[in-house]
């Protein structure tokens, strides 16, 4: 049976070993830590028990009008247009526009700002702790000192930060998408720590928040790692220079592209699948008192992880057919690279980012609110992987029929059909 | 040994088999700028985006050393000559660590020319970096003669670095945006030895 | 130094599979055939021969240079692999260019040599063609070229004919015969017809080892009296198959003529002496020494 060679070649390439290893160290290293013992209910009397992102309008102004002046001085915007990570540099005219918005939010006239020398970036950076190993430091931004007007409504203020927006290029920390989660962090209570723990310790959402963080983790390896093993399948063929008599079976394309998609993708899941049964077994047996819903758990990490291994190895297929194999290797790579570099352990997940991030067992009131952008990113990579598969078809079927890419172009190779 | 040959086969080498890593590393330098407003930043910041990103130039030269002979029947017909393939491969290696070390200098160069904290040891990290990453690939490729699982070790090294953080101690990537620049001489002497230690395996191997 | 080869009780392994068992072979200037099923180790052994693999055990030395000494031996050696390849990017000019260069050959001498083989290959017209397109032959071409550029003592030549057309595989053997003159050729193939228009001395091998060696005409007259025709009816052809080795068959209507191997003229209608060519000698040679050799009635017709 074609599907099952297919699943043969793959599982005995050494690039899936390393895939599989990577995969099991990945889970290994970074996850089992969580099933070494139950969360525990928070304590009462601490200082501190997390932030959580909340629309507070008299919080999230301030903030971001602060985050705004910092972003100014520095001369560089992050923005995460299609879930892609870039610094954005402004143009004269539009710091203009940016620097009279500024004024009406600060009260610092354009003047004053350019000619403030002080500045000193702020937030979390690495540095290393007394052991020499690398830990987080904070450290507060040095500004112009900044008079928010008290009059200021938050409806005309979203109509500024839309204005931000726009003028950085979308995708900004002040789009809509972002806004709350960056500039509105309340400090939780003691109270709502507590929800949240209740709210995690639910017999059908207790798995799902383990599943959240174990998805988390897998998601960045798989985001990348299935690219090696796609490309060294449909290398196999010129390898073995039996390019020509595949083409000439009678197999159809539908069915030989098909089968080994599907071949690939199948074997790809099945490391995944053991971390995965392995983490539940520990979900179970941490505690045993819970009725832990495993459907919930097991249609959760299908629809986190599934679309990715199939993108990756969708678009892995196209490039590897279309142009070359170490051409389909650097496009994921980068792709992979841009979407780690939003680098926000939570709160990143919008409608196009390829590695989601929920890199903790509790806020479950942030996964709820980013549900919806999950649901549709999901959605949209398995309608693109299914697309990418359908193209891959369509070169492949005109590759045996004697069409090439080269150059840019799918051409007829007239000189080596004359030959034959 | 006739003089000028190494020259020879290094310009052969040159024209064939080092523009298709160069454009990759144009690539991955070009998308560092982009990606990377390297205009006056301080020492941990401006290590940020040569440890992070820059340093995949590394391996875009190392890890491709042994991809033209790839090919069971070039290799063969190569390992016949005189002069010794690995040989050959050392020269590669020659100039693919000299050409990491120029995209690094350069970029090193704009960032100082862009008023950003840098210095020679971030010069020397930076190069230390790129090389150590490209010396896994080159070093995974040329044990498992396959070029793909050379990328594919230098991407499961750099995810170690960024999921494992501090246990990988001294052989920690990202060691200088988090402040420290004195390990990177241990990341340079790595690179000098799995690139030494991977010669050696392949001599043997040529044994056999 | 004398241009010869002497292999000393050469033993290889992979893994637990032994390749080479016990080879001992002294080949002299001229062409020297290596015959034998695909599989047969052939393949070994010209690697090892060339420096391309080593050996568990035995002695090699080519010209009187160890085979250790890798270096010496592959500046005197030129080997064309069984499926020779070059960078698809590069002109056939260039591809001779680098590889006279590993060869260690000066700037004027490459020059000079290319310009000569390029014609003797009948190249000239594609040496600004790059690899990639050039057809099974013209690589094999490249490839001749390629091992005889620096002028070797030795030259390695494995399968060399395999996938050429007949007018290919003629003139390749002819250069191979004229450059024979002056050095030593050592010719692998599964292909009798090569051997027997081009080798004195030949060695026949079977799974690592050694069958048989000697001069052609003594492997003709190993077989003289064992080859014989008959003509069957059809309905005979496969009791015939089952006690004999059948070399050929033609079909005619409802009789069938057939070329034998048997120890003794078998009992058939129309039996009669014939004398062996070298495809029988091989056959026979292959019988005497306990190779199954069934399915050899498929290899030739006549």
């Amino acid at each position: 049976m074609l599907f099952l060679k297919e699943c043969k070649k793959v599982i005995c390439s050494l690039t899936f070993v390393v895939y599989a290893v990577t995969v099991v160290v990945m889970y290994v290293t970074q996850f089992t830590d969580v099933l070494d013992a139950p969360v525990l209910p928070p304590r009462q009397g601490l200082d501190y028990y997390g932030s959580m992102a909340k629309e507070v309008p008299e919080i999230l102004m301030p903030a971001a009008a602060e985050g705004l002046v910092s972003e100014y001085l520095s001369d560089s915007y992050a923005a995460y247009p299609f879930g892609i990570y870039r610094q954005v540099k402004l143009a004269e005219s539009d710091k203009a526009k940016m620097a009279d918005i500024i004024e009406e939010l600060t009260g610092i006239s354009p003047e004053e700002l350019n000619e403030f020398e002080e500045y000193e970036a702020g937030g979390y950076s690495q540095v290393m702790d007394e052991n020499g190993n690398p830990t987080v430091e904070y450290r507060e931004a040095v500004l112009p000192e900044i008079n928010f007007p008290t009059d200021m409504s938050y409806d005309h203020f979203k109509e500024l930060m839309a204005r931000v927006d726009k003028i950085i290029g979308g995708g900004s920390k002040y789009s809509e998408t972002y806004i709350v989660e960056n500039f509105s962090r309340i400090p939780m209570t003691y109270e709502d720590a507590l929800a949240e723990y209740e709210e995690l310790m639910q017999d059908d959402s207790i798995a799902e928040g383990y599943i959240r963080l174990f998805c988390d983790y897998l998601g960045i390896v798989l985001a990348i790692m299935p690219i090696f093993v796609c490309v060294a399948l449909w290398q196999m063929d010129k390898k073995a220079q039996a390019e020509q008599l595949i083409y000439s079976r009678k197999v159809s394309t539908v069915k030989l592209v098909g089968t080994r998609y599907l071949a690939l993708v199948v074997s790809l899941v099945l490391p995944v699948l053991i971390t995965f049964f392995h983490a539940l077994a520990g979900i179970c047996m941490l505690y045993p008192d819970k009725d832990i819903a495993l459907g919930g758990a097991i249609g959760l990490a299908a629809l986190w992880l599934l679309p990715s291994i199939l993108i990756v190895a969708g678009v892995g297929t196209l490039i590897s057919e279309l142009l070359s194999p170490l051409f389909a290797i650097l496009v994921q790579g980068v792709w992979w690279y841009m979407t780690l570099e939003m680098n926000q352990l939570t709160g990143s997940i919008t409608k196009w980012t390829l590695i989601l991030r929920h890199n903790t067992l509790g806020e479950g009131w942030l996964w709820d609110s980013e549900y919806g952008d999950f649901v549709w990113n999901r959605t949209a990579y398995l309608i693109l992987s299914a697309a990418a598969v359908g193209i891959t078809m369509f070169v492949y079927e005109k590759k045996r029929k004697g069409a090439y890419y080269a150059q840019g172009t799918l051409w007829k190779h007239h000189s080596r059909k004359s030959k034959a | 040994m006739r003089k000028g040959l190494y020259g020879n086969i290094i310009v052969v080498n040159l024209k064939h088999n080092f523009p298709a890593p160069c454009a990759s590393a144009i690539g991955i330098f070009l998308l560092t700028l982009l990606l990377f407003d390297v205009t006056a930043l301080q020492a941990g910041e401006a290590a940020k985006p040569i440890e992070f990103l820059l340093c995949w130039v590394g391996v875009m030269f190392l890890t491709p050393v042994f991809l033209p002979e790839q090919n069971k029947d070039i290799r063969d017909a190569i390992c016949s000559k005189k002069v010794d393939y690995l040989k050959v491969c050392m020269l590669r290696v020659l100039y693919s660590v000299a050409a990491t070390a120029v995209f690094v200098s350069l970029f090193v160069g704009i960032m100082r020319a862009r008023e950003c904290d840098v210095n020679a040891s971030v010069l020397f990290g930076g190069i230390a970096t790129a090389l150590f990453l490209g010396a896994v690939g080159f070093a995974a490729a040329g044990i498992s003669q396959n070029t793909t699982i050379g990328y594919m070790a230098a991407f499961a090294y750099y995810l170690a670095s960024y999921g494992m953080k501090g246990k990988l101690g001294k052989f920690y990537l990202f060691s200088m945006t988090a402040g420290n620049t004195a390990d990177k001489g241990w990341l340079f002497a790595a690179a000098t030895l799995l690139i030494g230690m991977t010669f050696v395996i392949m001599k043997l191997r040529q044994k056999l | 130094m004398k241009n010869e080869i002497q292999i000393k009780a050469v033993n290889k392994f992979y893994g637990r599979k032994q390749a080479l068992k016990d080879i001992n072979l002294t080949i002299e200037q001229g062409m020297f055939g290596l015959l034998g099923r695909n599989g047969a180790s052939k393949t070994t052994l010209m690697k090892t021969l060339a420096t391309l693999h080593g050996k568990q055990s035995g002695e090699i030395t080519v010209c009187g240079i160890p085979i250790e000494n890798s270096r010496e031996i592959r500046a005197i050696t030129g080997y064309l692999p069984q499926d020779f390849s070059m960078y698809p990017s590069m002109t056939v000019y260039e591809s001779l260019d680098y590889l006279g260069m590993l060869s260690g050959m000066g700037k004027a001498d490459r020059k000079e040599q290319i310009q000569s083989f390029l014609k003797k290959v009948n190249l000239s017209a594609q040496k600004g063609s790059r690899v990639k397109s050039l057809s099974g032959g013209m690589k094999r071409r490249l490839g001749i070229a390629q091992a005889l550029l620096h002028n070797p003592r030795v030259l390695i030549v494995d399968e060399p004919t395999a996938g050429l057309d007949p007018e290919e595989r003629i003139r390749f053997r002819n250069l191979l015969c004229e450059v024979a003159e002056e050095r030593i050729v050592i010719l692998s193939t599964h292909i009798v017809g090569d051997i027997e228009a081009t080798c004195e001395n030949i060695a026949i091998m079977n799974e690592g080892e050694i069958l048989w060696k000697g001069t052609v005409s003594e492997l003709l007259q190993n077989a003289e009296e064992k080859v014989f025709s008959a003509e069957v009816p059809r309905t005979m052809l496969s009791r015939v198959k089952e006690n004999y080795i059948v070399t050929g068959m033609l079909q005619q209507g409802e009789k069938a003529a057939v070329r034998l191997l048997a120890e003794q003229a078998p009992d058939l209608p129309g039996v009669a002496g014939q004398t062996p060519n070298c495809e029988d000698a091989y056959m026979y040679c292959l019988y005497q020494n306990g190779c199954d050799v069934s399915g050899g009635e498929e290899s030739c017709c006549f």
